[in-house]
């Protein structure tokens, strides 16, 4: 069992507080926080210079961390506030046209469903919703229900790594790979995925990713990320169109300066990652999280037992 | 992360109820026609957190209706 108590010691939480929704918005370790604000104060100390001059580099830094932790090049991947900015920069993009299919299970986040049926609806497109059916026998039978809604209309994959409302494990690997088969891109909404499971986007290998790094790799809120393959990243229009935009000066990446250059922003929870990547190493938390997991699966069962209720899934690893 | 599939006629006033009474703070979760209960542990929670969520769980469905 991690040591709790002294693990407690390490954040600003609500010592009066039961708190079991670290799903919903992590809390960021007293450690990191200081240096989200050190890294504030840099910026208000010298606004221009750290916007202006330093910021790439700073950025740069960050992503490389950020880079090693996920398993990805550091430049397939841009920050962004929040998964929803990232599913809505790839869905604009997409250019959906009429009869086109964006193929998906029933059991998504209800704010990405709303992004991607507004997408489909202003082009004429589909949002196809395959049911996952209760209680799930086993992961291949999620697989079979998604694939199984592919048609030749089927322009995209979108599905969570962990789900939200059902909160567990999707077979994402094994859809990417069916998919990628049959031509069709995948993207994963890994809102939860960061810090909570292994994440290793090389292997991995989907079109498109997104993870938050403010829920369970506890940085600073306002730090997601989008990943997308090179051969994916031309497509995607920047969400917001500002200076990277055609830029005068181009990086050695448009995917970059596309999705970098946001007009002013605060970028010091992007900054602290690597602070909050240090965390974790230096406090082992790959062992308190396979802990707190274990506390989980442990109870699970006997939480459904006394409600009278029926386990959803199987209480087993690899939906946890 | 685990959602518990629950019985609830009520969610909103079950997660009031949790949080007010209880000072938990734990998301009831609708989709589908279905009702969850969503606990999440982390590095700062102890068994004694499950506990209490355990046992206030016990209460409201002996003394309230707001869990079947
Ligand atoms: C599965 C899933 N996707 C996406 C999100 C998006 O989060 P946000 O509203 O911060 O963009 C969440 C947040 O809880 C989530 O659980």
């Amino acid at each position: 069992m991690h040591d709790y108590q002294s693990i407690r010691q390490q954040f600003l939480i609500n010592p009066d507080i039961t708190f079991l929704n670290f799903g919903s918005f992590g809390a960021c370790p007293k450690p990191v926080f200081e240096v989200y604000q050190q890294i504030q104060k840099e910026m208000e100390w010298e606004p221009v210079r750290f916007l202006a001059r330093n910021a790439p580099a700073r950025l740069e830094l960050a992503r490389k961390a950020l880079g090693e932790f996920v398993h990805a090049h550091p430049d397939d991947l841009v920050y962004v506030l929040n998964p929803s900015w990232a599913v809505n920069a790839v869905g604009r993009s997409l250019k959906l046209e009429a009869g086109d299919e964006v193929l998906t299970t029933n059991i998504e986040y209800g704010a990405c469903d709303k992004a991607w049926m507004y997408f489909c609806k202003q082009s004429g497109a589909h949002y196809i919703q395959q049911p996952i059916h209760f209680p799930v026998l086993d992961q291949q039978d999620i697989v079979e229900s998604v694939i199984s809604g592919i048609t030749p209309r089927t322009r995209l994959i979108f599905i969570s790594h962990i789900t939200s409302a059902t909160g567990f494990i999707l077979p994402v690997s094994d859809i990417c790979k069916a998919a990628q088969e049959r031509g069709i891109p995948v993207f994963i909404d890994g809102a939860h995925t960061p810090g909570h499971i292994p994440l290793d986007l090389n292997q991995l290998n989907p079109d498109y990713y997104t993870g938050a790094c403010h829920k369970w790799m506890m940085t600073p809120k306002g730090s997601s990320f989008l990943y997308a393959k090179k051969e994916r990243q031309a497509q995607i229009d920047p969400l917001i169109i500002s200076w990277g935009y055609d830029a005068a000066q181009p990086s050695h990446s448009q995917f970059l300066d596309y999705h970098q250059v946001q007009g002013t922003r605060d970028i010091s929870a992007f900054l602290s990652i690597p602070a909050a990547i240090q965390f974790r190493a230096a406090h082992d938390w790959e062992k308190v999280s396979e802990s707190c997991k274990q506390m989980v699966r442990a109870s699970a069962g006997s939480f459904c037992e006394q409600l009278d209720t029926e386990p959803h899934i199987p209480i087993k690893p690899e939906f946890f | 992360m685990f959602s518990i599939p629950i019985n609830t006629k009520e969610p909103e006033r079950l997660q009031n109820t949790l949080y007010e009474q209880y000072q938990i703070e734990i998301p009831v979760m609708h989709q589908n026609e279905k009702n969850y209960l969503r606990y999440s542990v982390q590095g700062f929670n102890s068994p004694d957190d499950l506990n209490h969520l355990k046992n206030a769980l016990l209460e409201i469905r002996h003394q309230s209706g707001l869990l079947d």
